[in-house]
């Protein structure tokens, strides 16, 4: 940019102005793209008022927005909402990493004895296929309704799927990485610790990644079932009382802490793999 | 010269197993190879180049026959032996100079000045500015350079090169020829090449040998002159002695490939 080198200003001109050519394309298509963003969410939010308004949908069901913010500004400026937002939130983190970290130790034991992962194998997969929230009421009843239950019921759902994604990703390690510690003269553990471990840290994170989807379900599913306290049981609670527009908020408070949950992840992910990448 | 035998092959023989029967990969090798020594084995695919050098570094057992490493025999992987694959596989997870650390690290040894002798190690091979760099920041050279380095910092009194010249370009991969065995002759270290190039054998190599196929035996083995082996790779390809060398190894891989025919 600092254009003082005499020799070859005449080729660094074009070429300056030519980067800043691009850069400003590039820049007025992100301007256009977050634009269109902004116009499509405010125009839904317009008809959805409209309607509403104009009863071309039930209120009683739909609500509208402007009741939906009210409802939340007062909610959250009393501090009633953010017991719920806590503990939910609270029992998502756990959920998603315990499922994480429990598939990856299970990964890892099955790498370890190649017999049982034979064994497993057939298991894994219908436990995998079947929908794991069925297993909610036994929980409850077994670990009884309340914070443990709703964790545990989180911890099933992303369990399975953490433990396969990753015990496959273990089998893929490149040959080559492992030959090179076995040459070196590693021990098993040594190749685990050294191999296969930091090599399968991109599938980890992305596999974390996921769970917070599927953790956000099973915590909801569980606060239907039991909780007193959550925003799983909000909404429940809006059912029951027909008051859809606690229900509709919740909803709301709900994306936008899952977006924050999961811009987290993505960002702990950029900050452990900035160093390196896959070939 | 010096009559040290570095490596010992008697009757080495090894047939693999697996579902669908027993194949004899190799048969009866016999070799011994001295101290500072640069041995090339080359031959078509299938005669047992890699199985051999498996059989070396510990990775595969003999089924039949002798492996001793400087007199002693060997059951798993040993610290006097260096390896080299066909790629660097460098772990892309490390930086440069933890790559290089890696086999002391396995291997337990001191960590106290190793850090010094890392830096003196890659300020030798001209990746002094790579120290903290990682893989995806390197060329293939360089990177081929590095796992050179990784191989070297233990040391090893014997250094099995399977084809880490092969997957680079013609120039890089003289360079690299050049900079391996002026480092290694510089060292005193004994060296197996295993290789597809010809050229390449009868330009870096004492003696090269040829192996058949079917089961894998050895053929011959062709010595190179001296003046070619003390030239460099780079300049034994321009030696007059040179295109006698490389046709008596044609000559005899030729004959193999019409036999297999």
């Amino acid at each position: 940019m600092k254009g003082n080198r005499n020799k070859g200003s005449t080729i660094q001109a074009p070429l300056h102005v030519l980067h800043k050519q691009y850069r400003n394309k590039m820049w007025r298509r992100s301007l256009l793209v977050m634009g269109v963003q902004g116009l499509l969410l405010i125009s839904f939010i317009l008809l959805w008022e409209y309607s509403s308004n104009a009863r071309l949908v039930d209120p009683l069901i739909f609500s509208s927005p402007s009741k939906i913010a009210s409802h939340l500004y007062v909610s959250l400026a009393n501090g009633s909402m953010l017991p719920h937002i806590g503990i939910t939130v609270a029992e998502t983190v756990a959920g998603f990493l315990l499922g994480t970290l429990l598939g990856t130790l299970i990964a890892a034991l099955l790498w370890w004895f190649p017999f049982a992962a034979r064994v497993f194998d057939p298991f894994l997969v219908v436990l995998n296929s079947m929908p794991k929230v069925a297993l909610g009421p036994l929980l409850i009843v077994g670990l009884g309704p309340g914070f443990g239950s709703i964790v545990a019921i989180t911890l099933l759902v992303t369990v399975i799927i953490t433990t396969i994604n990753i015990y496959n990703r273990f089998r893929e390690t490149e040959e080559g990485l492992l030959k090179v510690a076995a040459l070196f003269g590693a021990k098993r553990w040594q190749s685990f610790y050294y191999v296969i471990l930091p090599s399968a840290v991109p599938v980890i994170i992305s596999t974390l990644k996921v769970n917070v989807g599927l953790a956000w379900i099973g915590v909801i599913v569980g606060e239907f079932l039991v909780a007193r306290v959550g925003l799983g049981y909000l909404i429940i609670y809006g059912f029951q009382v027909f008051n859809f527009t606690l229900v509709l908020s919740t909803l709301v408070v709900i994306a936008v802490v899952a977006t924050f949950m999961y811009q987290g992840v993505s960002m702990l992910e950029r900050k452990i793999t900035s160093g390196w990448k896959d070939r | 010269m010096n009559k040290e035998k570095v490596l010992e092959l008697k009757d080495l023989t090894h047939i693999y197993v697996n579902a669908s029967g027993a194949h004899l990969a190799v048969n009866h090798i016999n070799l011994t190879v001295y101290r500072g020594e640069f041995i090339s084995l080359v031959g078509p695919s299938g005669c047992g180049k890699t199985t051999i050098l498996n059989m070396i570094a510990g990775l595969i057992k003999p089924t039949y026959g002798e492996l001793k490493v400087m007199g002693e025999h060997i059951s798993e992987a040993s610290s006097r032996l260096g390896y080299m694959q066909q790629q660097d596989y460098l772990f892309p997870w490390r930086s440069i100079i933890q790559n290089v650390n890696l086999g002391l690290e396995i291997r337990k040894e001191k960590q106290g000045d190793s850090k010094a002798k890392i830096m003196a190690l890659l300020d030798e091979l001209g990746l002094e500015q790579s120290a903290h760099k990682y893989p995806h920041q390197l060329s293939g050279g360089m990177r081929q350079r590095v796992a050179l380095a990784r191989t070297l910092i233990t040391d090893p009194d014997l250094f099995l090169l399977d084809e880490p010249f092969s997957a680079l370009d013609l120039h890089i991969k003289m360079q690299l020829e050049e900079l391996v065995q002026s480092t290694l002759d510089r060292l005193g270290k004994t060296a197996i090449l295993v290789t597809h190039d010809l050229a390449e054998a009868v330009a870096i190599s004492d003696r090269v040998v040829v192996l058949g196929r079917n089961p894998g035996h050895i053929r011959k083995i062709v010595t190179i002159p001296r003046e070619l082996r003390t030239a460099g790779p780079i300049e034994a390809r321009k030696h007059p002695l040179y295109q006698a060398c490389f046709d008596e190894v044609w000559h005899e891989l030729d004959e193999e490939m019409e036999r297999g025919e």
